[in-house]
């Protein structure tokens, strides 16, 4: 069978097979084991067997469940909940403050968590009733939250980053950094469109009521105090990093125990808390890495079948500037975003993306930045869109999954906008880590 | 329910990999106060978080399994007729099953061939780790056919 063939076959019977509804990490496993069987015979077998192997050894890869309960534990304990109320204070009688303050906070939670999901919940709950209560327009606040909510993995920590950087062997600490300046532009880029929205019509976000605004500023620094504990886990898990004690793996365990001790100190610490967070790590985990395991078969059985090979003569073969080939990759992920989770994009595109890069001579901490980018779009754009199934069960009755789809495309603009500034501007991402 | 039947289990491979996550976190933080503080590096450390967490990983997959909780693309399936979505479903346990077998076929050879000689782990720890992990995986593989089985007879009485 010849390798376009091949191509076309395995990339038709995912698509045929996922829009049947069968779980992705048994899609992409299946066609792993058809194909292997098929190419390679019984050996083919042995090859899935110990690539899958070979993947859950990865030390880094422990990181991920440190990660996942650590946002667990964080949104069980009220430490976010201060820090959303220590920000809401200030928004005081500018239109549209209130969500800006709520992106604020979202900003610092996504720098201490590396997930999404556990803070778009938390959003969800906390600062999406007390933006319609008065009276936000609602396209505007589900946008906020899904948004700004999705900074989770955009800001480091990120597990996108941590499975990008271990599928192409890339150090996970200068993908990090180079994400800094990018997921704060990000953030930035949100806040001025509340702000410009909000000037032009500010019915879209009225203040809250002038003795509700009322609030002594003693008072008010006092809440401040809400910012100690995040800012306490932030340092536990960045500062182990940047500082050099600790590996990304180790410092996602002391960010567990950064999250512990803060709870502990607020005094909401639990022993059913941290159980059913780490049952919650547990189901996190088994969706995640059976995934990986189906996905980085199923890439093994096609790069072994001369697929990598394949795409690179194709792309590279093609009459145009690289850059352009660096724009039809972002826009084959943008398509499998729509229909596809991270985790299995990344697994089967970027073993087959990042050599091609290199051999253009860009680096491969840019591209993962533009990787990470990229997710950000796929997690609000439409049909699978995690963040707006996360919104959805917690949004109030009656805000359908259509309504919030159809809030989010103003940020998805926003979030291409940037990755374009990125795609242009690569010193953007990679001036911060040059300057270690 | 023929699919309830394995509920015990699964919810006792739950209680137990639950804590595999915790210990790893204790062991982390023994390990970076006492290389940072004591300059004492384990040599366990490391190597049993890796183990732990992998344990983990393959056996959080029948404890998501159970509930049919993997991840699916659900736009083309809702829009079937309730007739059609049956079927589907049908043909969608049935695709999981057979990928189960085979993956049972595989994990068993390789369970095998690490047993018939005990490979260690080849580091300074030097346990039979691999063995371990290789047989929990084929074993994994294995309860996940028969979830999988009850599945296709639960799907097929729903027609």
């Amino acid at each position: 069978m010849d390798i376009g063939t091949l191509t076309a076959l395995m990339f038709g019977s995912m698509i045929v097979l996922l829009l049947l509804g069968l779980p992705l990490a048994f899609v992409t496993g299946l066609i792993a084991i058809v194909f292997a069987l098929v190419l390679f015979g019984e050996g083919g077998l042995q090859l899935i067997a110990s690539r899958i192997y070979s993947f859950m050894n990865e030390y880094v890869l422990v990181s991920v469940p440190m990660f996942i309960m650590m946002a667990s534990l964080m949104e069980r304990s009220g430490v976010a909940r201060d820090l959303f109320d220590a920000m809401r204070v200030w928004a005081g009688k500018l239109p549209g403050g209130l969500a800006i303050q709520t992106m604020v906070a979202a900003t610092i939670m996504g720098a201490m968590t590396g997930i999404i999901g556990g803070e778009i919940v938390l959003l969800g709950l906390i600062a999406l009733p007390q933006m319609l209560r008065l009276g936000y327009d609602q396209k505007l606040a589900i946008g906020t939250i899904c948004a700004g909510g999705s900074l989770g993995t955009m800001i480091p920590p990120s597990i996108v980053l941590v499975i990008y950087g271990l599928t192409v062997n890339v150090p996970i600490g200068d993908l990090f950094t180079a994400n800094i300046v990018p997921g704060l532009i990000l953030s930035a880029m949100y806040m001025i469109y509340i702000f410009i929205r909000c000037q032009l019509d500010p019915k879209l976000g009225p203040p809250a009521p002038a003795h509700e605004r009322d609030i002594a500023l003693g008072q008010k620094i006092r809440m401040l105090r809400g910012l100690l504990l995040p800012m306490l886990v932030m340092a536990s898990v960045l500062g182990t990093i940047y500082s050099g004690i600790a590996s990304v793996t180790e410092a996602a365990g002391m960010g567990v125990v950064g999250t512990l001790i803060a709870s502990a100190i607020r005094g909401d610490l639990t022993w059913k808390m941290v159980r059913q967070s780490a049952d919650q790590t547990l189901r996190a985990c088994g969706m995640l890495l059976w995934l990986s395991f189906g996905a980085t078969a199923m890439i093994g059985v096609y790069n072994l079948a001369g697929g990598a090979a394949f795409v690179s003569a194709l792309m590279t073969g093609l009459d145009v500037p690289p850059i352009a080939i660096i724009l039809l990759m972002m826009l084959i992920l943008v398509v499998l975003g729509c229909i596809m989770d991270w985790v299995g994009i990344c697994l089967l595109t970027m073993p087959i993306f990042v050599p091609i890069v290199k051999q253009l001579g860009y680096d491969p901490v840019w591209f993962g930045v533009l990787f990470c980018l990229n997710m950000q779009i796929s997690y609000l754009s439409p049909p699978f869109g995690p963040a707006a199934f996360y919104l959805k069960g917690v949004a109030p009755a009656g805000i359908t999954l259509n309504q919030i789809f159809a809030s989010l495309w103003p940020f998805i603009l926003l979030q291409a906008a940037v990755l374009l500034l990125v795609l242009s501007f690569p010193q953007v991402a990679l001036w911060l880590p040059s300057l270690n | 329910m023929l699919e309830q039947k394995l509920q015990p289990i699964v919810s006792a491979i739950g209680a137990v990999a639950c804590y595999f996550f915790l210990i790893v976190v204790a062991m982390i933080a023994y390990e970076v106060v006492s290389r940072y503080f004591f300059n004492a590096p384990t040599i366990w450390s490391h190597e049993l978080s890796v183990m732990l967490c992998a344990a983990a990983f393959l056996l959080g997959g029948p404890y998501v399994h159970q509930h049919r909780s993997h991840i699916i693309i659900s736009v083309a399936a809702e829009r079937f007729s309730p007739l059609w979505r049956s079927r589907a479903q049908v043909l969608v346990s049935l695709l999981t099953l057979v990928f189960f077998i085979v993956l049972c076929i595989a994990t068993f050879q390789q369970a095998a061939d690490s047993i018939s000689f005990m490979e260690q782990s080849g580091t300074a720890l030097n346990w039979p780790i691999p063995v371990f992990i290789k047989t929990l995986f084929a074993s994994v593989a294995a309860f996940m056919a028969l979830q999988t089985l009850f599945h296709v007879i639960a799907d097929f009485k729903r027609l």
